[in-house]
């Protein structure tokens, strides 16, 4: 029988959204400059950046597109999770990238491109991070609301009626009354408390999210007709075959491509070895006290990232079991991405659904307010401040934070008209890992190489940026083509051919550019930020050698065209200070 | 790997990474308590001057 959202579930999703929303809005108190705005004020310690890491990745278009790829393509889909979680290990672990990115004093990682390069970097890299994200981001809003059209099990369309003549006045989609509903609630407290507002709620967020990922994991894995791990088995063997459960397996049945395959097993290891790059990992990377807590909070983050994934792939395993033994599985082949929210409103009684629903929307909010964030930051400071300073104007930290806050509302708006226009022609999980490879590759090439090789150089870092993100670019353009009927079909895995290509083709790209343009003059000067302490690691750290690796030409701009005086003492206080006697001075 | 490897794999995986999850949100939720009083504490301070280290 159908479970409906009874006025338990609705008051439990309001008093949660309430809360969470006035939270978020009193945090404007503590936003004294935009330090406290963009990276809050530095001052996040390792449990929290955990917390609002997670909160932030474990979004509700994460637990729908994790599903979809486990209802669409069976075990197999779990590979990325071990990709995923072991790769975000090795990073903390090793320090590889973070330690070095935060020990530079950068607050986005396009600043740092200017710290070791050059301010043209910096826009170059600031224009490809905001463009992939932000069409990343794209598809947030619809995702969003198809979960909650399911799973309260809404109508598809409102019609409001003329209550003399009974005439139909107006018919409204509900998909898209619920995208902009979603979009006005987290524009709201993002755009007056900034990440002081995101982290507060991200703990909180990530509090009910767990709540209600326990509920949905206990009611999928109980449901008789599921039928426990056993039952998944025996559908994914009946309807996946092979390939659903050997991820290096492949197959073409009539015209779809099964599987994920080699091409595919590779792509995603580089891609979440680099997914440290992603701004919002960054800008969590530059807002904890160290870089020591950086590394502990991806190590903790990390093992979180093996649940992460697996258990919203475990809703759309156990909802290909639901529906292939209760019947109705044709109707979700063609849209599988309603298959899990639909299973999860047949299953959870009253009460349970509300909490989940509260947890879902938790992830929604702490999602799109850290992205909205990110990129209205990285425009801002990595693209408008630099190209002011250009014609002589040096942007105030007021000034700053208006345009943020305009940029925050802008984004929206583009997203909210991207997710009414745009149809991905694959998974959604191919659509996210592409337009995110489009941004990683390349700046993975240039954080890497520019604290660990000393040659690394301008021109190596422009050659990476656009060769990491042309294959990317052609696959959604090529997309875009499909879907106006221009072009009728993409070849068979296109999407994880472009991102695979992505990687090499920024590496040549770097080591070529690099070799052939070769940077002028010693690179000697350290990468600490004006007025500071030159630092020393901590045992083990992997970024020793790197901080010696900055181009003495670089140091005069380092952090100076986008920091004020004051703010620069907030954003250089490194609590390692405190905490290594032995610092060399 | 057979299937039936897979399948074994596949399950150890599957309930290894639910349960450390629970265990990491748990340990998290309650540890990240503690450090949100810090960093409104650290916030507080004035914004002209170089904060107090917050671990």
């Amino acid at each position: 029988m159908l479970a409906s959202f009874c006025w338990l579930d609705w008051t439990i999703v309001l008093a949660y959204v309430v809360a969470a929303s006035v939270i978020g809005l009193l945090c404007r108190r503590y936003i004294h400059s935009l330090a406290d705005f963009v990276v809050a004020g530095r001052g996040v310690s390792t449990f929290l950046g955990v917390a609002t890491l997670s909160g932030t990745e474990i979004g509700l278009v994460t637990v729908m597109y994790f599903a979809e790829f486990g209802f669409a393509k069976g075990f197999s889909a779990l590979s990325v999770a071990v990709l995923a979680g072991v790769s975000m290990v090795f990073v903390g672990a090793s320090g590889f990238m973070i330690a070095g990115l935060r020990r530079s004093g950068a607050m986005t990682l396009a600043e740092y491109y200017q710290i070791r390069y050059r301010r043209g970097v910096r826009l170059l890299g600031g224009i490809i991070i905001a463009g992939a994200g932000i069409l990343n981001m794209g598809v947030f809003l619809k995702v969003g609301a198809l979960f909650l059209q399911k799973i309260t099990a809404m109508p598809e369309i409102i019609n409001l009626i003329d209550p003399t003549s009974g005439d139909l006045i107006v018919s409204l989609p509900v998909i898209n009354l619920i995208m902009t509903a979603l979009l006005i609630l987290v524009l709201a407290y993002t755009f007056v408390g900034g990440m002081v507002s995101v982290v507060i709620t991200d703990y909180l967020q990530f509090v009910v999210l767990s709540a209600g990922i326990a509920i949905g994991t206990f009611y999928a894995l109980t449901n008789h007709t599921v039928d426990g791990f056993d039952g998944i088995v025996r559908a994914v063997a009946e309807f996946r075959g092979e390939p659903g459960f050997n991820p290096f397996s492949t197959d073409i049945v009539g015209e779809s491509f099964v599987g994920l395959g080699i091409v595919f097993i590779i792509w995603q290891a580089m891609h979440w070895l680099g997914t440290s790059n992603w701004q919002t990992y960054a800008l969590r990377t530059t807002s904890v006290t160290t870089s020591g807590v950086a590394r502990q909070m991806y190590v903790f983050t990390g093992l979180a990232f093996f649940g992460r994934a697996a258990i919203p792939m475990l809703w759309g395993l156990a909802a290909l079991a639901y529906f292939a033994h209760a019947g109705g599985l044709e109707s979700f082949e063609s849209n599988r991405l309603a298959a899990m929210p639909t299973f999860l409103a047949e299953v959870l009684p009253w009460g349970a659904l509300g909490l989940l629903t509260a947890g879902m929307i938790a992830a929604f909010m702490s999602t799109h307010d850290s992205y909205l964030l990110a990129w209205s930051a990285v425009i801002c400071q990595d693209i408008i401040a630099p190209v002011a300073s250009l014609f002589g104007r040096d942007l105030s930290d007021r000034a700053r934070i208006v345009i943020t806050r305009a940029l925050i509302l802008a984004i929206g708006l583009f997203v909210l008209w991207w997710s009414l226009w745009y149809q991905p022609t694959a998974t959604i999980w191919d659509y996210l890992a592409i337009t995110g490879t489009m941004y990683i590759a390349g700046a993975m090439m240039v954080l890497a190489f520019g604290l660990y090789w000393r040659r690394a150089s301008v021109g190596g870092a422009y050659a990476a940026l656009i060769l990491g993100c042309v294959p990317g670019m052609v696959y959604i353009i090529l997309g875009i083509l499909v879907t106006t009927g221009k072009v009728s079909q993409l070849p068979h895995n296109a999407g994880a051919w472009a991102g695979l290509v992505s990687y090499p083709l920024a590496l040549a790209g770097m080591i070529v550019g690099s070799l052939v343009w070769p940077h002028r003059g010693e690179p000697v000067a350290p990468a600490v930020p004006t007025g500071m302490p030159p630092q020393t690691p901590r045992p083990g750290e992997a970024d020793a050698e790197s901080l010696q690796t900055i181009p003495l030409e670089s140091t005069p701009t380092t952090q100076g065209d986008s920091l004020r005086p004051a703010e620069r003492d907030v954003l250089t206080h490194d609590t390692d200070t405190e905490q290594e006697p032995h610092r060399d001075n | 790997m057979t299937t039936d490897h897979w399948i074994a794999f596949w399950r150890y995986l599957l309930y290894g990474s639910i349960g450390l999850y629970f265990v990491i949100a748990v340990a998290v939720a309650i540890g990240a308590a503690f450090d949100v009083g810090k960093l409104l504490r650290l916030l507080t301070t004035s914004d002209d001057a170089p904060k107090p280290p917050s671990s």
